[in-house]
C-alpha cells in the first residue's frame, strides 16, 4: 500500500519537474479548427475547445498544480512548528499574546479572505500562496504548542533544561525530534490542504490567468466540455483527488511509523 | 483527527461543495399544458426600464408593459398602444391613442400616462438607463384626451425604433409616486401588456398570469414561471430534465451540446449584435495606428468566428450589427476597407510603426466568459508577430467595472447586443467623444470634433444622404482601426418540444410568443 503511494506521489513529482518536457504537444498550442475532440490516437485524452492538447496541458500543468502546494507546505511547517515551539516552552506572556493572535486569525473565514486578497485586491498568485501559508499556520501552531507542552514536562526535558542548555537548544534538539510524527502528518496534510485550495481559487476564476496549463483551472475552463470531451475536465480533478489521497494517506502511514519507531 | 487533517478534508469538501454550486438546481415540476416555466440566464433586477435595461429584466418587462409602437418582423415601426401617428414636420410626433385600453388595475389608460412614461426618461431625478435614448426629445405632452405629441430638438430618424424598445406605458400616478424605485419587488409595476406580475422576488423568481383583459391577441400560456440559472451547465440540465421547459440563456458557441438534447429544439435567429476587439487609442503602442492595422492583420476572424458561434453567425464586415447595415443598405452593403488575415501584411504594418520588433501588453479580462476563451484565441495570434498579450484574470463585475470606468483600457473583447435597426443607436456609442468619457461605450476613445459633427449629420439625414454619410464614417472606422470587427451570432432559444414558438430579430416580447405544442 505504501509503495502505491509513493510510486503515485513519485509520478506527480516527475510529472511536476519534467511534465513541459514529457508533453507530447506545446501545451499552449491552438487548434481553433480542431476544437474539443474526444481521445484519439493523435490526443490521447482529446483536446479542449481551444484544440489544444489534454494530456500535454496535464503533464505541462502538473508543476503549477504542484509546486505552489510544496510551497505552502514548508512555509506554514516551517512557521508553525517555529511558533508552536517557542509558545509551548516559553509559555508565560508569549504564549498568551501568541495564542490570542490565533484565536483572531482561525475566527477568519479563510477562503474569504483568500478570493479577497487575490480576486478584489489584485494580488498576484504569489499573494495567495503567501496568505494561504499564512492562514494554515494559526491551527498547526496549536497543534504543536499543545504537543510541546506535553513534552516539556517529561524528564529528558527536565535534564536538558537542568544541564543549563539554551532553550532553543533544548527545543529544537530535543524536543523536535520528538514532535517529528506530527510535523511530518501537518505537512502532507498542509500540502493536501494547499493543493485543493489553490485548485478550488482556480476553478474560481482568481489568481491565474487563463490558459496558463493548471489543473484547477482546466476543471473551470473545460467543465462545459463534459458532452464534447469529458477528459478535458475530468483528467484533472482524478489527478487533483489521486494526489490529495495519496499525499493524506502517506501523512497517516508516516505518523503511524514515526510514533512507533520513537515508542520503540 | 488531527485538525490538519480535519482543515484537509474540509478544503476537499470546499472544493466539491464549489463544483457541486455549479450543478445545483433546485426542483419546481408540476407544470400544467399551458404553464411556461422559463429560465434566464441571468436575474432580473427591475421591471421598469429606467432601472432594469438589460436583457433578463427587459424580457418580462416586455410581456407585461406595452410600447406605444412595436417593431414589425422587418424592423419597420408598427402600431401598438399607439394605434396610429402623424409627422406634422420632420423633428415632431403625434401619436393617436388606441381606443379602450385598461391597465391591469382596471384603470384606463390615458394621453397623459402615455407622455409622463416617456418624459420620466428625461428627468435626472429618475436617473433613467434608457435616458441616452431620448436626447434628442425636447418635449412630450398629452394633447386632449387621446393624443400625444413629442417634440425632438432635431429630426431623428430613429425615434420611433427607440420608442418601439424603451416608451414603455406605465401608470403615472405609480411612476411619479416612485420614481427611483418603480420596478422593484416592493413596488412591482402595472402594465396593459399580455400578461400580469404575480410575483416577483429577486432571489425566488417570478410569476406571470395571463391579461384575460389584454386588448391584443389573447395569449396562449395562462402562466409563466420564471427564474433565473446562472451557470450555463446547470442550465442546460435544468432543461435537459425537464425542470425547465424554455430559456434563452444559451449561448451559440454551445450549440452543439444544445442541438442534441432529447425533447428540446433549440431556434437560431439573427441577432441585433456585434462583437469586436477594441483598442484604446489614448495611449501605448495602441495610438500608432499601423500597431492597430497589423493587429486587425493578425487575427484570424474566420477561426475565431468559428470558435465563438459554433455555426450560428458569422464574420462581421463593418463596425455595426449585421441588422442595421441591411436596414440601411439592404443587399447592397458596401466594401468597406479591410485587413483580411495575412501575417506578412501584419508584420509589414508592425515594421512602419515604432515597435517594429512588438512589444509586450497588459490585457484584463473576465473570468469564466467569452472574453476568457475570445482574448486566449487573440493572444495566440498577436503572438505570431510579436505582440505578447499577458492576460490579467479579474472577476466578471470588477472587469465591467473596470470597463466602464475606463480604467488601464488597451485590447478589449465586446460584445453588445442593441434593441433598434437604426444605426445611430450603435455609432455615438463608438465614436462620439462624450462616449469615450467614464460610463460610455467608447472603450476605444476614437473621436474628434469632427466626428461628433458628422454624427449629428448622419442622426438627422434621410435616403440617399444618410448612407453616404453612414458611409463615409463607417469607412473612417475601417481604416483607422479603433474597432476590429469580429463577428456577430444568432440568438438562440431552447423550448420543450411541449412548446412552440417563431422567433425573429425585432420581436422582444417573446415569452409572449411562446404556445404549446399542437398534440402536446
Amino acid at each position: 500500500m505504501r509503495g502505491a503511494l509513493v510510486t503515485v506521489l513519485a509520478l506527480a513529482a516527475v510529472a511536476a519537474v519534467a511534465g513541459s518536457w514529457l508533453a507530447p504537444y506545446d501545451p499552449a498550442a491552438q487548434d481553433l479548427a480542431l476544437g474539443a475532440a474526444g481521445p484519439s490516437a493523435a490526443h490521447w485524452l482529446g483536446t479542449d475547445d481551444l484544440g489544444r492538447d489534454v494530456l500535454s496541458r496535464l503533464l505541462a500543468g502538473a508543476g503549477s498544480a504542484l509546486f505552489w502546494p510544496v510551497l505552502v507546505a514548508l512555509g506554514t511547517t516551517a512557521l508553525s512548528t517555529s511558533l508552536g515551539l517557542l509558545a509551548g516552552y516559553r509559555l508565560g506572556w508569549v504564549d498568551a499574546l501568541m495564542m490570542r493572535i490565533i484565536d483572531l486569525a482561525i475566527a477568519m473565514p479563510g477562503m474569504l479572505v483568500l478570493i479577497v486578497v487575490v480576486g478584489v485586491l489584485g494580488g498576484g498568485y504569489g499573494w495567495a500562496v503567501l496568505a494561504m501559508a499564512v492562514l494554515f499556520t494559526p491551527g498547526d501552531i496549536r497543534v504543536i504548542r499543545s504537543l510541546t507542552l506535553a513534552q516539556r514536562g517529561l524528564a529528558y526535558a527536565e535534564a536538558a533544561r537542568t544541564l543549563g542548555l539554551r532553550p532553543a537548544r533544548v527545543m529544537f534538539r530535543h524536543l523536535l525530534p520528538n514532535l517529528a510524527p506530527t510535523v511530518v502528518a501537518n505537512a502532507l496534510l498542509s500540502f493536501v490542504a494547499a493543493l485543493v485550495s489553490l485548485a478550488g481559487l482556480s476553478f474560481l476564476g482568481i489568481g491565474l490567468p487563463a490558459g496558463t496549463p493548471d489543473w484547477g483551472l482546466m476543471v473551470e475552463e473545460n467543465r462545459g466540455l463534459l458532452d464534447l470531451n469529458p477528459w478535458a475536465a475530468l483528467a484533472p480533478v482524478i489527478l487533483i483527488t489521486l494526489v490529495a489521497t495519496a499525499a493524506t494517506l502517506l501523512g497517516d502511514r508516516l505518523f503511524e511509523t514515526l510514533s512507533e519507531g520513537g515508542a520503540r | 483527527m488531527t485538525s490538519p487533517t480535519m482543515r484537509a478534508a474540509a478544503a476537499a469538501l470546499l472544493f466539491l461543495s464549489v463544483t457541486a454550486c455549479a450543478g445545483s438546481a433546485q426542483k419546481s415540476g408540476g407544470a400544467g399544458r399551458d404553464t411556461l416555466v422559463w429560465a434566464s440566464g441571468a436575474a432580473p433586477n427591475s421591471l421598469d426600464i429606467a432601472h432594469g435595461f438589460n436583457g433578463a429584466s427587459t424580457t418580462i418587462q416586455m410581456a407585461v408593459l406595452d410600447t406605444m409602437v412595436t417593431l414589425d418582423d422587418r424592423g419597420v415601426p408598427a402600431p401598438a398602444l399607439a394605434a396610429s401617428w402623424t409627422q406634422p414636420d420632420p423633428a415632431s410626433y403625434e401619436f393617436t391613442l388606441r381606443e379602450g385600453v385598461k391597465f391591469t388595475d382596471g384603470s384606463a389608460l390615458t394621453a397623459d400616462d402615455a407622455a409622463y412614461s416617456l418624459r420620466r426618461h428625461l428627468d435626472p431625478a429618475v436617473a433613467s438607463q434608457a435616458a441616452s435614448y431620448f436626447t434628442t426629445v425636447k418635449k412630450v405632452e398629452a394633447v386632449g384626451a387621446d393624443k400625444v405629441r413629442v417634440t425632438l430638438n432635431r429630426p431623428n430618424p430613429a425615434f420611433l425604433a427607440v420608442a418601439a424598445v424603451a416608451w414603455q406605458v406605465v401608470p403615472r400616478k405609480l411612476a411619479e409616486a416612485h420614481p427611483k424605485d418603480l420596478g422593484s419587488p416592493e413596488v412591482g409595476t402595472i402594465g396593459t401588456g399580455p400578461f400580469k406580475v404575480a410575483k416577483f422576488s429577486l432571489t425566488s423568481g417570478t410569476v406571470l398570469e395571463r391579461n384575460d383583459a389584454y386588448w391584443g391577441p389573447k395569449p396562449a400560456l395562462r402562466r409563466i414561471e420564471i427564474k433565473s440559472i446562472t451557470d450555463a451547465e446547470t442550465l442546460r440540465m435544468a432543461v435537459r430534465s425537464g425542470e425547465v421547459d424554455g430559456t434563452d440563456g444559451l449561448n451559440a458557441r454551445d450549440a452543439r451540446k444544445w442541438t442534441g438534447l432529447p425533447g428540446v429544439t433549440t431556434f437560431f435567429y439573427p441577432s441585433n449584435n456585434i462583437a469586436y476587439l477594441s483598442m484604446a487609442v489614448g495611449a501605448g503602442p495602441l495610438k500608432d495606428v499601423h500597431v492597430r492595422r497589423a493587429i486587425a492583420h493578425a487575427v484570424d476572424r474566420a477561426a475565431l468566428t468559428n470558435l465563438m458561434t459554433a455555426g450560428h453567425g458569422g464574420p462581421a464586415t463593418a463596425m455595426l450589427p449585421h441588422p442595421q447595415l441591411t436596414a440601411v443598405y439592404g443587399d447592397a452593403v458596401p466594401a468597406f476597407p479591410d485587413q483580411p488575415l495575412d501575417l506578412a501584411a501584419a508584420k509589414a504594418e508592425l515594421a512602419k510603426s515604432a515597435y517594429p520588433d512588438g512589444f509586450t501588453l497588459s490585457v484584463p479580462y473576465a473570468t469564466g466568459g467569452d472574453s476568457a476563451t475570445a482574448m486566449q484565441a487573440v493572444a495566440a495570434d498577436l503572438a505570431k508577430i510579436g505582440i505578447k498579450i499577458v492576460l490579467e484574470p479579474n472577476p466578471g463585475d470588477k472587469y465591467m467595472a473596470r470597463m466602464m470606468a475606463h480604467d488601464r483600457l488597451a485590447i478589449q473583447y465586446v460584445d453588445l447586443a442593441y434593441g433598434t435597426p437604426d444605426p445611430i443607436e450603435v455609432l455615438p456609442d463608438m465614436i462620439s467623444r462624450g462616449a469615450a468619457e467614464p460610463q460610455g461605450f467608447n472603450f476605444s476613445g476614437y473621436g474628434s470634433a469632427d466626428l461628433d459633427a458628422r454624427l449629428d449629420t448622419f442622426a438627422s439625414a434621410t435616403g440617399e444622404a444618410r448612407k453616404t454619410q453612414l458611409t463615409g464614417l463607417l469607412t473612417e472606422i475601417a481604416e483607422q482601426v479603433p474597432y476590429v470587427p469580429l463577428f456577430y451570432t444568432d440568438n438562440a432559444v431552447a423550448l420543450s418540444d411541449r412548446f412552440t414558438a417563431t422567433f425573429g430579430t425585432w420581436r422582444f416580447n417573446y415569452l409572449t410568443l411562446v404556445r404549446p405544442a399542437s398534440g402536446s
